[in-house]
């Protein structure tokens, strides 16, 4: 058998084996390590932050909001400090903060922060969020109606492996081209049996 | 090496690689190399708190190399100790001493095949699985990553070199094999000892002798200080690099070493 052929497949076999591992990676189901119920009422034309954090690959959180009427739910991939500092640069003097116009405002101009949002029109919102990267993410209320909304959420942290997603799509690329690099030696290996088999079938 | 050494060169090279890793010894390896960078990766240091940057970097590449370096450990172990004294054992070198070869390219082919090949896979692993895990952090941060890996592998790197010197001198691989997982476990236990004496004794010395020989050590003294002002020990960079100049001196001393009794002293 050719070096080059041998060369080849062994790397073949050792992408087929990391493909393997990442594969089994994205198998293995996530884990909820901790849940955080809550509730409260939110006043009309006003947003809030309900928590924010450092989320990572490995660590994301599911949540599930019910309201007594329609509440906007955004997940910000910014921290809220990002927020009231931009609301503090534009609007000069003495203002109310939690005021929706200005957090809409802040949307409108920096909608690459929001990584996901939905409302309550419904009763009951879910989501799930695990990062691909190391995230600051601020999940935020916003009541933009004329009255209060009453609200209660219950929130689960979520622990991986590892992203799960980017692992799979790793593994879907990488084990074809460690197949596609192990066929010459196992055309070659196949070969030589079947001559050796021929050849003992000769001499029998 | 110029002109025909190459292919002697090769040859015993291909050998050695035929040797240390026969099917499925690196698919093994390898596997566990992915598997475990994922499994004991770790994000803790972040979530505590917003901390990024430099720290979060030296955080996240330390924490994946906990069980993996251990693996790659064992591989150059096994690959110093079976692969190269099991050739002088066997009488297997004494047929490369026949090529058309200078002893010093004969053990540089067998050192690229145990350690050389064995290192590119744990890297290469290692960071592709830095890159899926963060690459927020990776890519700005890659100095720092290289660093990291740079002190972390110097003690085993040490440890390798010492299995080479005691695989040549007594001439068999099973008992040099036995001293360098003794002497891993040792120096693992001497980390945590000196750690306890700097404390007792409110001196550094005992860490700054031990980051000589494991610069991982002044390396993560260096970053905690970003956050613990006014510690037993606030390292600078400088110092951090100096310490790494160290170790690595250590390290090519015991293969320069090696080397000039390969080449002057084993007497085959």
């Amino acid at each position: 058998m050719k070096r080059w052929t041998i060369l080849l497949g062994r790397g073949g076999t050792v992408l087929l084996s990391i493909g393997l591992a990442l594969l089994l990676v994205s198998l293995i189901p996530p884990a909820q390590r901790g849940s955080f119920s809550s509730g409260s009422s939110i006043y009309r034309e006003t947003w809030r932050r309900l928590f924010e954090g450092v989320q990572t690959p490995q660590q994301g959180f599911r949540i599930s909001i019910t309201a007594n009427d329609t509440l906007n739910v955004y997940l910000l991939e910014v921290s809220s400090q990002t927020i009231t500092s931009w609301i503090s640069e534009h609007y000069s003097g003495s203002i109310n903060w939690s005021n929706s116009t200005y957090f809409e405002e802040f949307l409108e101009e920096n909608p690459e922060s929001i990584a996901w949002q939905k409302d309550t029109r419904d009763g009951r919102v879910e989501y799930e969020y695990i990062p691909t990267k190391i995230t600051n993410a601020t999940f935020i209320l916003s009541n933009p109606s004329s009255k209060t909304v009453t609200y209660e959420y219950e929130r689960s942290i979520i622990g991986l492996v590892g992203p799960a997603r980017k692992a799979r799509t790793l593994a879907q690329w990488i084990m074809p081209i460690g197949l596609l690099l192990t066929l010459p030696q196992i055309i070659d290996l196949y070969k030589t049996r079947k001559k050796d088999r021929s050849s003992q079938l000769v001499s029998a | 090496m110029r002109g025909g050494k190459g292919r002697p060169f090769l040859e015993v090279f291909a050998s050695a690689l035929h040797e240390d890793y026969r099917f499925p010894i690196l698919e093994i390896f390898a596997f566990l190399y992915a598997l475990g960078t994922f499994v004991f990766a770790s994000f803790v240091s972040m979530t505590s708190g917003s901390i990024m940057g430099e720290y979060a970097a030296y955080s996240v590449t330390s924490s994946l190399l906990g069980m993996p370096l251990f693996i790659f450990v064992i591989l150059i172990f096994k690959n110093i100790a079976y692969g190269l004294g099991g050739d002088i054992e066997k009488g297997i070198i004494q047929t490369y001493f026949s090529y058309p070869l200078k002893r010093r390219w004969i053990l540089s082919a067998k050192l690229l095949s145990a350690l050389g090949v064995s290192l590119l896979l744990f890297l290469s692993i290692q960071i592709s699985a830095l890159y899926v895990l963060a690459p927020d952090i990776v890519a700005p941060y890659l100095g720092t990553v290289i660093l990291t890996y740079a002190a972390s592998l110097s003690f085993p790197l040490l440890i390798a070199g010492i299995m080479l010197l005691v695989t040549l001198v007594l001439r068999r691989g099973g008992l040099a094999l036995v001293l360098g997982i003794v002497l891993f476990f040792a120096l693992q236990i001497i980390h945590s000892l000196a750690m306890f004496v700097a404390y007792a004794t409110e001196s550094p010395l005992v860490l700054q002798i031990v980051s000589v020989i494991s610069p991982n050590v002044v390396l993560g003294w260096y970053y905690q200080s970003f956050f613990y002002m006014g510690s037993l020990w606030t390292p600078t960079f400088t110092e951090a690099l100096l310490y790494l100049g160290a170790g690595y001196t250590v390290v090519a001393s015991l293969f320069l070493v090696g080397y000039l009794y390969f080449c002057r002293r084993l007497g085959l």
